[in-house]
């Protein structure tokens, strides 16, 4: 059977409907208390060591939201790299393309989203911004220079991607359990230096998210050895 | 208020589409999608959730979930589109079997 019965569509169209009817009652009816969490984020702020909400939800209130997040991006491209048999993104390097302003084009933008990642990370203090925005600049920066077949990718050795893949996930895991030792718990930063720990997590967590980010794209090309055991 | 409903019920109704879309496509590049669709309706949820607490600032903590769930959507996505071609690979199809052989 290719298809489904027409009474199948209609039946699992009801149930849709009727959940999406649920919901939205759901949504109408919610307790018009209009703080939330909004209060509780900003009496804490001052013990955030960062100037920006969002910044201090993400890297220090809900800490391990964040970092099992990074180890979630961890599994994803293990598992990417699994069935593709790869353990390094030198074997999907493309060839060239003979095209002078692609390659100048590409000489331009690439520092500059280099640049404006290093900006996005550094906001991330202050304003909109952090590790998430600063690494997928950064990676769309990787998918790029891959598209456009610069050679510089090529000079990424496996140690290296290995280790820009798993930097993130382990700076954030060291630096909360660190202050274990001084009785605090887990993912819980001193007070007077949390804005320099959170900074060495973003700058670390930056590198691992663009380089995921990088390798996922790149890691859904097919291979050679794939096209050649196909059916 | 009312904008907030608008965005929300929007939402809603986006999260039950992606949701029939799952169940009811075969192909599972269609599935892949729809999945991203429903999480598209739970990400608008989430943000119009946050500008509905806002007091001086939009509530941080459904931004900050919501920040976290796009890298892992993305991700989520590329990895199911590697399973999806996996199986491709190995059963020349690309729907998941009836259960019968």
């Amino acid at each position: 059977m290719s298809r489904f019965h027409w009474s199948m569509h209609v039946v699992c169209a009801t149930a849709a409907t009727f959940l999406a009817a649920v919901l939205i009652y759901t949504v109408m009816t919610l307790p018009s208390e209009p703080a939330g969490l909004a209060r509780l984020v900003e009496d804490f702020m001052n013990v955030s060591g960062v100037e920006h909400p969002v910044t201090a939800v993400l890297l220090n209130f809900r800490g391990y939201d964040t970092w099992l997040e990074l180890g979630v991006l961890l599994v994803a491209v293990l598992g990417m790299l699994l069935f593709q048999r790869q353990n390094d993104l030198r074997q999907i390097v493309r060839m060239p393309a003979a095209e002078p302003v692609l390659d100048w084009l590409i000489r331009l933008i690439a520092p500059m989203m280099a640049l404006v990642s290093g900006y996005l990370l550094w906001m991330g203090k202050y304003s909109s911004g952090g590790a998430f925005q600063a690494g997928v600049v950064l990676g769309a920066a990787c998918v790029l220079l891959w598209l456009s077949g610069h050679p510089s990718l090529e000079s990424l050795s496996g140690r290296v991607f290995r280790f820009l893949l798993t930097v993130g996930f382990s700076v954030f895991m060291i630096a909360g359990a660190l202050f274990m030792l001084s009785k605090q718990p887990f993912l819980t930063y001193p007070v007077a230096t949390a804005g320099h720990w959170i900074l060495l997590i973003e700058t670390a967590a930056t590198f691992s998210i663009a380089v995921t980010v990088a390798a996922l794209i790149m890691g859904l090309q097919p291979t050679y050895s794939e096209t050649e055991d196909q059916p | 208020m009312t904008m907030f409903l608008a965005y929300a019920v929007t939402g809603m109704i986006v999260f039950a589409i992606g949701l029939y879309g799952v169940v009811i496509a075969r192909h599972l590049l269609r599935k892949i999608i729809a999945l991203n669709i429903m999480a598209g309706g739970v990400f608008l949820f989430l943000i119009s959730i946050a500008a509905r607490n806002s007091q001086a600032f939009p509530d941080p903590v459904p931004q900050a979930m919501l920040l976290t769930g796009v890298v892992v959507a993305l991700s989520a996505t590329a990895f199911a589109i590697a399973l999806a071609r996996r199986i491709y690979t190995v059963t020349g199809s690309a729907t998941l079997s009836d259960g019968e052989r």
